[in-house]
């Protein structure tokens, strides 16, 4: 049975609509990422699932219990602010004994807890000190100890990592997904860092202007996304405009400007319908010799050249349409400057086709 | 949203109660017939009576002339001030900004008491000139330049306060952005912290002339008895000769002259205020 | 150049506070003289004018009726604002203009007009004024005051807090007395200390709307003035004015709360 079930979910404030029949089910133990562009709803989602907007329709349940109208303080769910909200008048242990004080537990069981979830987070060390005294790596774990105190059912995290600098934030990363593996707690994490969702994630869900694209696992989010949007949001991606012009087996023919001829995985478009043909940066490969065989060779011109460390990114141009390669920064490699020729070229598998 | 709403009532109930109300039953008394005037009421007779009086209508002349250069004064002195407010740093600036309230704090009635020994022809300012036959006595005491002076100096606190606060709003960043684009000291104050800090000084002309219109104690003090402005007329009505109607029609008068004020205020900064 | 510019600023502003405190200074110093007139010229030091304020009763008793009339009307102005400023900032942030100048109206309409007012609205009801007439005209006065520091206050407030203890399990009223008005604390006390204040020497209200049982210290100062004016009075100004500087002061030194931004 689903831990949470989000069903046909509508949030609308004033005529614009913030989460639009958005319907979503957790496994007890899993850890989802919603992902998605600024303005998309992530947080909103969150508040609902939380208590602190109501939907204007559909139901939300835990555990089998219909919550879509208990009160927040009523759910025993924890949440991460993404700026931490900790209680600047309180002290680390003050903060994560705050929620078992609401409950009425006993002085004893309060303290005890609370130094299981500091040693948890490996804070046993700051418990005495202010907000304003800890560092924001700190403070951040003391956010998620206060969280985690109250044993909710589920905890929710919306961009906890984003206040942090970016080394702090690879720890924490990790930080996170072992307290949660370690206390097997059913986990949502908002955030619009790909890199995080796909690091941290055991499903990603995808959400664009209100509405649930696409859940599925890291990997089959960035292999086969289920449309151009997701394509286009996670990587970096060629999309190329052309229509199809006919369909051999599971491959199709995409007719692209110049008379040239792409092929991809067929979806069952029907012939001329207008699509984006999609390839990842790091799909297409770029030669000076020609390749023997295969599909998609297309002689090009290099155009520019970034520079990335690991990578080395060509901008290049086919016929108008522009189309770029990673390529990695190795020997193995071939490089280029800008202003030679040379061939482009990538893998029918490697290029999704949606409808435009 | 909807319960958030709900405690502005508070707030929005005693304003109405405590101050719509009695506003109305003003306005109502405005229009009642009293010992110095027999009508059948409701009449506008008062207003009639008090606006053909030349001495009436001087008293409302001279609350908006009083009014009208206590602000014409204050808000380039206060402007100039919270201008030359940055030299000050730290623990002075600190200091500096509190020592303004020290005058609002201390009450107006301990402000007139030192007017009252300043200015006098034999007091500390004028004594020693007049004494060495340096000037005439110059008689500010009793006189409508002493209003004006103590005016100046209760609503300058004020207008220093909130001018400073319009000009701490302007990014520092547009003083360089000006002075990267060759602009000197006199072009970038005329292209960005004028036009920047209009809506501050629009904010502050409006309280400084509600504050010098509504001024009380410093024309009672520091005027001469003929000095009558509008709100030491309506204290006359009301402690002196007891008629409540006149004092509600100087009121209602006292208000529209401030609101006519404030709407010309508004016409004419809101010209160069761009949104 | 700009050396220039900083001097010039520093004498400019040597001369704005002269202008601005000077008077008062003249009323500390007429405190001290010896000098039985004011005011007058400054003859020698005496504390006799302080020791004489105990000879007056009227002094003494009409300053614990304007601590009365400050204490709760600045509570009630404290509170109303209190709970007006957590909804404009907890609300929608589009500004509302009528909102906006309903709020203000108390500063910009005149205390004779507004407590003229009060007084025909008293007579109009066939009541006498009194202590609660004063403590509401005060507290409406003091609204914007105490809204504009609460404000202040809130501006900086993280409304995540709120949400943050509700989902560990506080009730709405549970979440503002653990977090909401600790962490706004400084704002309220100040907020308060500013109405108390400009309540304890507001002449105008009092004076209109006082009975005989209600009589505030100014409106005592006010009558005194009428019939003469002496070092005495000087003494009762001295130290309301250091009163207020001395409050400024300890709660910006000591508890780090600021009456001003
Ligand atoms: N209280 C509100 N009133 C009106 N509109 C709102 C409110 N909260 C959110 N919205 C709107 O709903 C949409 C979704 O907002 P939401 O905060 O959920 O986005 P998000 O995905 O969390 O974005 P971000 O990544 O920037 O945090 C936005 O268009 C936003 O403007
Ligand atoms: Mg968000």
């Amino acid at each position: 049975m689903p831990d949470l079930k989000l069903t046909n979910i509508t949030k609308r404030f004033d005529k614009s609509v913030a989460v639009d029949d958005l319907s979503l089910s957790i496994e007890h133990g899993e850890f989802v990422c919603l992902l998605g562009p600024s303005g998309c709803g992530k947080t909103t989602t969150l508040r609902m699932i939380a208590g602190f907007e109501t939907a204007n329709s559909g139901t939300i349940e835990l555990d089998g219990m219909d919550i879509t109208r208990l009160p927040p303080q009523k759910r025993d769910i924890g949440l991460v602010f993404q700026s931490y909200a900790l209680f600047p008048h309180k002290t680390a242990a003050e903060n994560v004994g705050f929620g078992l004080k609401m409950r009425k537990l006993p002085r004893a069981d309060i303290d005890s807890q609370v130094k299981k979830a500091l040693d948890l987070v490996r804070l046993g060390h700051v418990a005495e000190r202010y907000p304003r005294q800890m560092s924001g790596g700190q403070q951040q774990r003391v956010a998620l100890a206060r969280a985690l105190a109250i044993r909710p059912r589920l905890l929710l995290m919306d961009e906890p990592l984003s206040n942090l600098d970016a080394k702090l934030r690879d720890d924490m990363r990790e930080e996170i997904r072992r307290i949660q593996k370690e206390v097997g707690i059913t986990a949502i994490f908002v955030t619009h860092d790909q890199a995080e969702a796909l690091a941290l994630a055991d499903r990603i869900a995808v959400m664009s202007e209100g509405r649930l694209m696409q859940i599925a696992d890291p990997t089959s989010i960035y292999e086969s996304p289920a449309n151009a949007t997701v394509d286009q949001f996670i990587g970096q991606v060629n999309a190329l405009q052309g229509s199809i012009a006919n369909v051999e087996g599971h491959i199709a023919h995409v007719a692209i400007a110049g008379g040239r001829y792409i092929s991809g995985l067929d979806r069952q478009i029907p012939a001329g319908t207008p699509v984006l043909a999609m390839v990842k940066h790091e799909r297409v490969f770029l030669s000076r010799l020609q390749p023997a065989a295969g599909e998609n060779i297309f002689p090009c011109q290099v155009e520019g050249r970034t520079y990335l460390g690991a990578s080395i990114v060509y901008r290049c141009n086919l016929g108008d349409q522009a189309m770029t390669a990673a390529v990695p920064n190795h020997p193995a490699f071939e490089q280029f400057q800008p202003g030679e020729a040379a061939f482009l070229h990538w893998a029918s598998a490697d290029c999704r086709i949606f409808r435009q | 949203m909807g319960v958030t709403s709900l405690l502005l009532l508070p707030s929005l109930l005693m304003i109405f109660v405590f101050l719509g109300l009695p506003l109305v039953v003003i306005f109502m008394q405005s229009l009642q017939d009293n010992v110095l005037l027999q009508f059948t009421p409701p009449g506008i007779e008062n207003y009639k009576y008090l606006l053909t009086r030349p001495y009436y209508f001087d008293v409302l002349v001279r609350t908006l002339r009083l009014s009208l250069l206590t602000t014409f004064f204050a808000i380039p002195l206060g402007y100039l001030a919270a201008m030359a407010m940055p030299v000050l740093k730290g623990r002075l600036a600190n200091m500096a900004i509190m020592a303004l309230t020290f005058p609002i704090l201390a009450g107006p009635l301990v402000v007139i008491l030192g007017w009252m020994a300043l200015l006098p022809d034999s007091g500390p300012l004028f004594g020693p000139l007049v004494r060495a036959g340096l000037i005439r006595p110059p008689r500010i005491l009793g006189s409508e330049t002493a209003i004006v002076i103590s005016q100046i100096q209760f609503v300058l606190p004020f207008a220093i306060l909130t001018l400073y606060t319009a000009l701490r709003q302007i990014p520092h960043a547009l003083y360089e952005a000006a002075a990267s684009n060759g602009a000197g000291g006199l072009q970038s104050f005329l292209h960005v912290t004028l036009p920047l800090s209009l809506p501050g000084v629009l904010s502050t002309t409006i309280i400084v002339f509600s504050l010098a219109a509504s001024s009380f104690i410093a024309p009672h003090y520091l005027g001469g008895a003929s000095d009558l402005t509008l709100t030491t007329l309506i204290t006359n009505f009301v402690l002196g000769t007891f008629n409540s109607p006149l004092a509600a029609t100087s009121s209602i008068l006292l208000l529209v002259m401030m609101l006519a004020a404030m709407f010309m205020f508004v016409k004419l900064f809101g010209r160069f205020i761009r949104p | 150049m700009k050396g220039m510019k900083v001097t010039l600023s520093w004498i400019y502003l040597a001369l704005i506070y002269l202008f601005i405190l000077g008077p008062m200074f003249f009323v500390l110093a007429a405190s001290f003289n010896t000098e039985t007139s004011f005011p007058a010229a400054f003859e020698g030091v005496t504390l006799r004018w302080y020791a004489r304020i105990w000879d007056h009763q009227e002094f003494l008793s009409s300053a614990w009726t304007s601590t009365l009339v400050a204490l709760v009307s600045s509570a009630v102005a404290v509170l109303a604002a209190f709970l007006a400023a957590y909804a404009i900032s907890r609300g929608n942030k589009r500004e509302n203009a009528w909102l906006s100048a309903t709020l203000a109206a108390p500063l910009l309409v005149p205390q004779v007009v507004m407590s003229l007012g009060m007084l025909q609205l008293a007579s109009l009801a066939g009541m006498g004024t009194g202590f609660w007439w004063l403590v509401a005209v005060h507290a409406v006065h003091n609204i914007p005051f105490a809204l504009r520091l609460t404000l202040t206050g809130f501006a900086r407030f993280d409304f995540a807090l709120e949400d943050a203890a509700t989902s560990l399990g506080a009730g709405r009223w549970t979440a503002w007395r653990e977090v909401t008005i600790p962490v706004l604390q400084s704002s309220i006390v100040a907020g308060f200390t500013f109405c108390f204040i400009m309540s304890f020497v507001n002449l105008p209200i009092s004076l209109f709307l006082a009975d005989t049982a209600t009589t505030t210290l100014p409106v005592v100062m006010y009558s005194y003035i009428e019939s003469r004016i002496d070092p005495m009075l000087a003494a009762v100004s001295a130290i309301l004015f250091v009163l207020a500087c001395a409050i400024t002061l300890v709660l910006d030194n000591v508890f780090r709360i600021r009456l001003v931004d």
